[in-house]
């Protein structure tokens, strides 16, 4: 990555000084300026317009609706759909990042194959020369999770062709432990699908379903849905390390695996199905008979949840105890196959390490980074005489192959997927392929037929033959296809499992998907490299997350970097101490320490794969390095939370505060014939998955600047999310935090060209071609909302091509791209209402509703916009909540953005009052 | 020892002492004149374009209505230059070998868009939105000029912020009644409707609380 820090000497400045110079003589003249209408206009397509359309995203394999805004034949912004159950109108941080994909500089473009750049024919036809005459044997076939009827019908079609061929699915990330655990629990291997909305205690153990994956929209907006109703719901959770879930719960405590399965052993003790109690810390012991109890009083309407990586038996304990507490948990069968991932990936390295594989295609997966390293996956594509990866990005596979084939974005091409809950969507192309690629399932055809259709339409609605004319038109249009979703099947009896107890480590380490890269398959979206961890805040890299006692014990203070041991790896990396870490656990985020994936990624982090499965580390001191790069630093506010972030119990009210007063004139929003444009964020509703800090990036063209500048405290996100704590196992919570739009503003009185000014509608604007840089408004404002574009960070970029040319087409025309020196800020999405307003205006017509695009993101509902002039609008409504307040209201400013009070329904402060 | 200074150096420190006053004063007024004149504003300039499109023959002599090409204009934003296949709905029948118009043809063979060079600039910050206009009583010619006379089209007005503002501040005189957007000389003879339609497209403004001179009226 080029360094943004200039390196100057006297000629070089000279010789600025007289381009500069020249350059402004030169700029008076009028630029020339070309128009390029259409050759031949398809009707209602206005050049300048933005159209929306529905179609569907991949995520591990599993679809999820999005509405695509096109203007000019770009997408520009991804928004949720409504139609769709993985969606259901909002967006997930990877929804929002997909765009950046589409245009990301570092995209495969071309077939490169062992002999320098190749051709797609030359490909396909190097793989069929192999197969040729034979009947597949040795041939092997590795994708990610496939849920796409396209392409198994592709596959199905090789097979017949090819019946001795090998198809393997491998995800890091997967569901094997939960089909093993409710295979020995029910018999049958299945899936739980937790309904949130039904249930008024939630006890998580190890669990994160507020948290990344492919169904957090939905698990969260049933969560919130329930959040919303009376009477005031629970949730608990158990965890080693702080998720989002742990910090939304109501009551949280941290623990060790061993004493997490005997957590088990207590709650099952508790609730009179279970003998003997291992011992455990008080603190869990509290845990324990608090969480049994509510689990007892609300029969049918308590659920236990397991999360992904707990062992099988823990899968089996909670299959168990949810069929005794008749828990609002439904059960189907794995959209995608059932096989176990682990043990299908290892029976393929097994049999090309003994060279009965020669042929490998490997379409979208990438072990040689993430199969766990045992496995010695790259030295065992050494033993096949043809390796061929297909892949949109360089991948450490696609380096190790001899033919490495770009695939297009799903937004490129015909596609089809099924959601988690077995809805199908046919996604439809929003632009043609930017470059010479194809889609996965034209691979698959090309392999069996070389002149195999190219035009991905035909596929996919061959696929969907059954669908007449109308109805393939109705389900493309409205983005999923009716009447898909697969029907829940009945568990059965279950069997009593209680969870072995792991034996006590001396350290043990925790292996978590990233909230922003996943399992490190987008790792190269700088986008989601740039978006701050919502529990560290930490971005480019994270640190290994440990306990302060731990550090104390290696000799490290915070960013020092230890070595971390297991098995023959280690890897060095800073440390950091984490709010709510178990002692003697550390936790590692997958996803980082990609070798070989671009520009963006490379040289960032360590790739916790090589350690996951491992269990006990060891951990020494490694002396410094780099330190982690984050965006709030971490410091005590004595006294002062009240005032920032109160928490309040159930059913409490918020102490009303008089009037601040002001020299300057008051006038009453209410009284004012024009809306009053205004924001109200329920922080009890946040869950901190940050979808609204890049859909705000995405809609309002916020420049990526690079851990450099981030690093010198320069952050561009107009939106950001803090998060708050009040004790290490108490409350926590997130609160965003765009700008206020003070009716009181301090940012506007110090200017001086008047560049930060109000208007009639109550927003505080800032006039960006009026703005000279001086920085005072940054200074005077109290919220830290301004961000100042110290160099021309939408021209510089972070993709090693300083051009940057394809990115830009993602830009927004409607928003002002700043240039350098120029402070920029939230205007609550001003281009959309400016779009509203001259609609009305035109049309004669009341303003319609206007979504702000963090607005349109948030999976929870937690942020409501509208005009306060109305009172019944959404937004007054929730400023009339007893639980409204204003963040810093004692400075007078009057913000129009305001917050609702988390709660904690913890039943030790308030209410029950037990232990 | 001699003098230092002559006799004239008073004449030239007198001299310096007005220059030092009147200079930057006349800079001033020199640099405002040339900022509002029409060499800088490009008022009245006239652009090559590849196809010496005549908006005096088509738009005025044969009496194409200006909704036939831009067809934007009372839906969005932009008001579009027209594809290529509207200059076709007539050109593939009339003028069909003029050499004036090879361009266009060469266009539709080889399904490259024409390139036809901006003529009314607005600076990128500025977000103009036609639809607005144009339906709230603002005629085409307020800007444009009188297109309809144009052998060439040229920029008829400055187009700069305090020539907008003129409009925004008092928006009444600047009205006519729907029907007659599209008129040529629409201020000439303007008549009690098209002065009821002004005031009540105010009142209605004034009712909804829009402040026309807001900076966010046209900049973001």
């Amino acid at each position: 990555m080029s360094s943004l820090s200039p390196s100057l000497d006297r000629r070089t400045l000279l010789r600025m000084i007289a381009t500069g110079a020249a350059a402004s003589v030169t700029g008076c003249s009028a630029p020339n300026e070309t128009i390029y209408p259409w050759v031949d206009q398809p009707e209602n397509m206005l050049p300048g317009s933005i159209r929306r359309y529905a179609t569907a995203l991949p995520f591990a394999g599993y679809g999820r609706g999005v509405t695509g805004l096109v203007t000019d034949g770009r997408p520009i912004k991804l928004e949720g759909l409504e139609a769709h159950p993985a969606s259901l109108g909002a967006t997930d941080l990877f929804t929002e990042t997909a765009l950046l994909d589409l245009y990301d500089p570092q995209r495969l473009q071309a077939p490169l194959g062992p002999s320098g750049p190749g051709s797609w024919s030359a490909a396909v036809a190097s793989i069929r020369a192999r197969l040729e005459g034979g009947d597949g044997t040795g041939l092997a076939l590795l994708t990610g999770r496939v849920t796409s009827p396209t392409i198994l019908r592709e596959i199905d079609a090789l097979r017949r062709r090819l019946p001795a061929m090998n198809h393997v699915e491998w995800e890091p990330i997967n569901d094997d432990a939960q089909l093993a655990g409710l295979e020995r629990a029910t018999g049958k291997r299945l899936l739980a699908r937790p309904r949130l909305d039904d249930a008024d205690v939630i006890v998580a153990l190890g669990a994160d379903p507020l948290g990344t994956g492919p169904d957090q929209v939905a698990l969260a907006r049933a969560w919130s849905a329930r959040r919303r109703r009376s009477p005031p719901p629970r949730l608990y959770c158990a965890e080693p390390s702080l998720t989002a879930t742990g910090a939304m719960a109501d009551r949280r405590v941290s623990v060790t695996s061993s004493e997490m399965a005997a957590l088990c052993h207590h709650i099952a003790a508790a609730l009179g199905k279970g003998a003997g109690a291992p011992a455990l810390p008080q603190a869990v012991l509290e845990f324990a008979a608090s969480a049994a109890r509510d689990l007892a009083e609300v029969p049918s309407r308590a659920l236990v949840l397991v999360g992904q990586d707990q062992p099988a038996d823990m899968h089996a304990f909670a299959a168990w105890l949810n069929g005794v507490l008749l828990a609002p948990v439904d059960y189907i069968a794995p959209i995608a196959s059932s096989a176990s991932h682990q043990e299908s990936l290892a029976g393929l390295t097994e049999a090309m390490h003994a060279g009965s594989i020669d042929t490998l295609v490997v379409l979208g997966a990438n072990p040689v980074y993430n199969a766990p390293p045992a496995l010695d996956f790259a030295g065992a594509m050494q033993r096949a005489a043809l390796a061929v990866t297909a892949d949109a990005f360089p991948s450490e596979t696609g380096a190790e192959a001899h033919w490495r084939l770009p695939l297009s974005h799903a937004l490129e091409a015909w596609n089809d997927w099924r959601s988690t809950d077995g809805t199908a969507s046919i996604a439809q192309p929003l632009v043609r392929p930017l470059y010479d690629t194809r889609s996965a399932s034209a691979l698959i055809a090309m392999i069996g037929d070389p002149a195999a259709d190219a035009a991905s339409q035909h596929r996919v609605r061959e696929t969907w033959r059954d669908l007449d004319d109308a109805a393939w038109i109705g389900a493309v249009a409205a983005g999923v296809v009716p009447d898909t979703a697969v029907t829940p099947e009945a568990a059965g009896p279950t069997a009593r499992v209680l969870p072995q107890i792991p034996p006590g480590r001396a350290m043990e380490l925790q292996v978590r998907p990233s909230p922003t890269l996943w399992d490190g398959r987008r790792a190269s979206n700088a986008w989601a490299q740039e978006c701050p961890d919502p529990i560290t805040k930490e971005v480019w890299g994270a640190s290994l997350r440990c306990h302060a006692q731990d550090m104390a014990g290696w000799g490290v203070s915070e960013g020092d970097h230890v070595r971390v041991s297991a098995g023959g790896e280690a890897l060095t990396l800073p440390v950091r101490t984490a709010s709510g870490q178990r002692r003697g656990v550390v936790t590692m985020l997958a996803g980082h320490g990609r070798a070989q994936s671009g520009a963006v990624a490379e040289g960032i982090g360590q790739n916790a794969w090589k350690l996951a499965g491992s269990g006990a580390v060891a951990v020494a001191r490694a002396g410094s390095g780099r330190a982690p790069i984050d965006t709030q630093s971490v410091f005590a506010l004595d006294g002062e939370l009240a005032k920032i972030f109160p928490i309040v119990a159930p059913g409490e009210a918020l102490p009303t505060k008089p009037e601040q007063p002001s020299l300057l004139p008051n006038g009453s929003p209410k009284d004012s014939p024009a809306p009053q444009w205004a924001m109200a964020i329920d922080t009890d509703l946040c869950i901190g998955c940050n979808a609204c800090v890049v859909a705000c990036q995405a809609e309002n063209n916020v420049p990526v600047i690079g851990p450099d500048e981030i690093a010198a405290g320069r952050d561009m996100h107009w939106l950001r999310v803090d998060r708050y704590e009040v004790s290490e196992e108490g409350a926590t919570g997130f609160q965003p935090v765009p700008c206020m739009q003070c009716e009181k503003a301090p940012c506007e009185p110090v200017c001086p060209v008047e560049a930060s000014v109000h208007n009639s509608e109550g927003l505080n604007l800032q006039v960006y071609h009026r703005c000279i840089g001086t920085r005072t408004c940054e200074a005077n404002c109290p919220y830290r909302v301004r961000r100042f574009n110290f160099f021309d960070y939408s021209q510089r970029s972070v993709w090693g091509d300083d051009e940057a040319q394809s990115v830009s087409a993602q830009r927004n025309p409607n928003v002002t791209v700043r240039g350098r020196g120029v402070m920029e800020k939230c205007t609550y999405c001003i281009q959309r209402i400016s779009t509203a307003e001259h609609e009305a205006d035109a049309n004669n017509a009341p303003v319609g509703k206007v979504t702000t695009a963090c607005q349109a993101a948030c999976p929870t509902g937690a942020i409501t916009f509208g005009s306060i002039a109305d009172v019944d609008s959404e937004v007054s409504k929730r400023k009339r909540d007893p639980r409204h307040y204003a963040l810093l209201e004692d400075l007078g400013t009057r913000p129009r953005t305001t917050y609702l009070a988390r709660t904690v329904n913890d039943g030790r402060r308030h209410g029950k009052g037990e232990a | 020892m001699s003098q230092l200074f002559q006799p004239t150096s008073n004449t030239l420190a007198r001299l310096a002492l007005v220059a030092l006053v009147a200079g930057p004063l006349l800079l001033a007024i020199i640099g405002g004149v040339l900022a509002r004149s029409k060499y800088m504003t490009g008022e009245g300039r006239f652009v090559e374009q590849e196809v010496p499109f005549s908006h005096k023959h088509h738009a005025g002599e044969l009496g194409i209505d200006c909704r036939y090409c831009h067809t934007g204009v009372e839906v969005q934003a932009d008001a579009v230059v027209p594809p290529t296949h509207t200059c076709m709905t007539c050109h593939s029948q009339v003028w069909t070998n003029a050499s004036m118009l090879a361009p266009l043809r060469k266009s539709l063979a080889e399904n490259r868009p024409l390139a036809w060079k901006r003529v009314n600039r607005m600076p990128d910050y500025v977000y103009f939105d036609h639809h607005v206009h144009v339906k709230n009583g603002v005629p085409c010619e307020a800007c444009h000029g009188d297109v309809r006379a144009m052998p060439l089209t040229r920029q008829a007005a400055p187009l700069t912020m305090g020539w907008c503002l003129g409009c925004h501040t008092s928006p009444e005189d600047h009205l006519v009644a729907p029907a007659r957007v599209y008129d040529s000389a629409p201020y000439e003879g303007r008549t009690a409707r098209d002065r009821d339609f002004a005031r009540m497209t105010v009142a209605r403004l004034a009712h909804q609380g829009r402040n026309l001179t807001d900076c966010s009226t046209c900049h973001r």
